[in-house]
């Protein structure tokens, strides 16, 4: 375990899935930051999650899925990139 | 995942729902850093008599981890909870007293979520490891990961990795739910077991 871990996903029937590119708004101390999967770094920290969220969804307009986490880790939404 | 005496990590904590935003992250660190946590609801067994179940684990653990944040009634007629205290007292028991000499070597992490707050309900184990999560999950891992640290494991990640980690873990948890037929209000309410089988695989998957 360490930098640049890129977890597994798995499905139904525990058989590994490609991984698709997101990108998370994750709480940090007092504040939010956002980290794209298989970085080591997250960007800068940000004040609030709506400024993480506004700075991610840049990231999703470009072609990442969106996760947003709740304050506890858990998932609160998550938009998946639809390239129209 | 060797399970041994050594990697074995017992849990003392609230199984209620209001704890599983702390109990997830608890789990996840401990399983994170290569060790193996063993709690009292990690099967299902109604023919096991509980305190047996615990003292079994207590006997197969060389780490523990005592949550004594919830002892406290929060509302007027509540009952105190003594579970939690109970169970420590049984570890600490196993360590001073049992004949075997290798439970002298037990090591202990006692944690509460408002500073200073064992020390008034439990002033006896004044002097002893207390680390203090605030209530949020964040807090949680890096509690733990810093007792691991302390204890000797110099090369566990660090609490921002961790806690990264564990995020895309939910998700990963979420995205797998959500295929195996769960409303996204059930997905956080997932039983233990199962949430433990997930763990047990995503982790033995990353190493």
């Amino acid at each position: 375990m360490g930098t640049n871990f890129v977890p597994p996903i798995f499905d139904s029937r525990d058989t590994i899935m490609t991984d698709r590119s997101r990108v998370h708004v994750i709480k940090r101390d007092d504040g939010w930051v956002v980290k794209k999967d298989g970085t080591s770094r997250a960007t800068k920290k940000f004040t609030t999650k709506e400024e993480a969220i506004e700075t991610a969804t840049v990231y999703h307009k470009s072609g990442h899925d969106l996760v947003i986490h709740r304050n506890d880790g858990t998932i609160e939404d998550w938009a998946r990139f639809r390239n129209d | 995942m060797i399970n041994n005496f050594q990697t074995n990590v017992f849990i003392n904590c609230p199984f209620d729902d209001k704890y599983r935003s702390l109990l997830k992250p608890l789990l996840f660190t401990i399983r994170y850093c290569g060790l193996n946590p063993r709690i009292a609801s990690e099967r299902m067994d109604s023919s096991e008599v509980r305190l047996d179940k615990i003292i079994e684990i207590i006997k197969e653990c060389q780490l523990s981890i005592h949550d004594l944040s919830r002892i406290k009634s929060s509302q007027a007629d509540e009952y105190y909870r003594l579970n939690m205290p109970l169970e420590i007292g049984l570890d600490m028991g196993c360590k001073y007293f049992h004949g075997d000499a290798k439970y002298a070597d037990k090591k202990l992490l006692i944690l509460e979520g408002e500073r200073f707050s064992i020390h008034k309900a439990l002033s006896d184990l004044s002097g002893t490891d207390v680390k203090c999560h605030d209530q949020e999950a964040e807090k949680m891992v890096e509690c733990v990961r810093t007792w691991f640290a302390e204890i000797g494991m110099i090369d566990v990640a660090g609490p921002n990795l961790i806690w990264d980690d564990y995020n895309i873990f939910n998700f990963a948890l979420y995205e797998d739910c959500l295929k195996r037929g769960f409303k996204k209000s059930q997905i956080d309410k997932l039983s233990m077991p199962e949430f433990f089988a997930f763990l047990q695989n995503w982790m033995e998957a990353a190493e």
